[in-house]
């Protein structure tokens, strides 16, 4: 954690909303693109993002200022998001349909950087959500194997497993360039 | 594709970009939640409301087909009492329209 975010962080748990502000100021990108990859929906990455940061608020007590605090707030982010794939399963499968259609259209030579920006992002709205978890945060935020699982509250092992199984996947779908489960 | 080839692949999925004023806005938006957490609020008074109502219902339910079941006990004991000062008498207990009653007769 960064000076700045230490002191930020402290006076957050007196109460002082003004510094909780700046955090969120300080944050607000780096969550808001994570909610945006794990939801493939602006809307909802936005309002994943407000959750994300009004539970932070509420839960600074439990934040021990031994890892960075923006590990602690992806791992918030995070769980919202897992937690919502739960609670909107149809709308899950619906974003996974819309992904398969997308990806059902093989990518030719001529094919624009935009649409093969498109079909990554579909084939990567198609990976369970956790596995896409694992790809978000080693591929897209860097961070190392340690890192994620503690993050997503797993082992390492089980990261890696995801990683691995979550890759394989992908370079299937986006090598065919077509849908398949 | 290998992995290096995948993971670029990736990277270049742009997250959409939204405008300044969003960015300048978001923060505050969230502050103001956190002085007035409606959705919260909703959350915490509803089910309790719901609660509420619910076992106010189930006490008038229980009441209601109680209280009937009450009043017969309560003349049965009555007439009991009275039937044991009478205790050479044929005794019929009889419900009608009006509620309960017995009939007392004289054996023969």
């Amino acid at each position: 954690m960064t000076d700045a975010d230490h002191d930020l962080v402290s006076l957050s748990r007196r109460g002082d909303a003004a510094a909780f502000e700046t955090l969120v100021r300080n944050h607000q990108h780096m969550v808001h693109a994570l909610t945006y990859r794990m939801t493939g929906s602006l809307a909802d990455a936005e309002d994943l993002a407000q959750e994300t940061f009004i539970r932070a608020y509420d839960q600074m007590g439990s934040f021990n200022g031994g890892a960075k605090f923006s590990t602690w707030l992806y791992s918030i982010a995070v769980h919202a998001c897992l937690n919502w794939r739960r609670n909107e399963a149809r709308r899950f499968r619906a974003h996974a349909d819309c992904a398969g259609e997308m990806l059902s259209h093989p990518v030719n030579g001529e094919a624009t950087r935009d649409g093969m920006a498109q079909a990554a992002q579909a084939a990567l709205l198609r990976l369970p959500a956790k596995q896409r978890a694992a790809i978000v945060l080693t591929i897209y935020d860097g961070l190392n194997h340690a890192e994620a699982a503690r993050v997503l509250h797993c082992s390492e092992t089980t990261v890696s497993w995801r990683v691995f199984a979550a890759k394989r996947k992908l370079k299937r779908w986006l090598s065919d360039g077509r849908a398949s489960s | 594709m290998n992995d290096r080839e995948l993971e670029s692949r990736l990277k270049n999925v742009p997250v959409p970009q939204r405008s300044a004023e969003y960015w300048n806005d978001f923060p505050s938006s969230v502050r103001v939640q956190l002085r007035h957490p409606v959705a919260t609020r909703r959350r915490t008074v509803w089910p309790r409301l719901a609660w509420a109502g619910g076992l106010a219902f189930a006490g008038l339910f229980l009441f209601l087909a109680l209280w009937p079941v009450h009043l017969v006990l309560k003349n049965e004991r009555m007439f009991r009492h009275q039937l044991a000062d009478l205790p050479q008498h044929l005794r019929t207990f009889m419900a009608d329209e009006h509620g309960m009653h017995y009939l007392v007769a004289d054996k023969e």
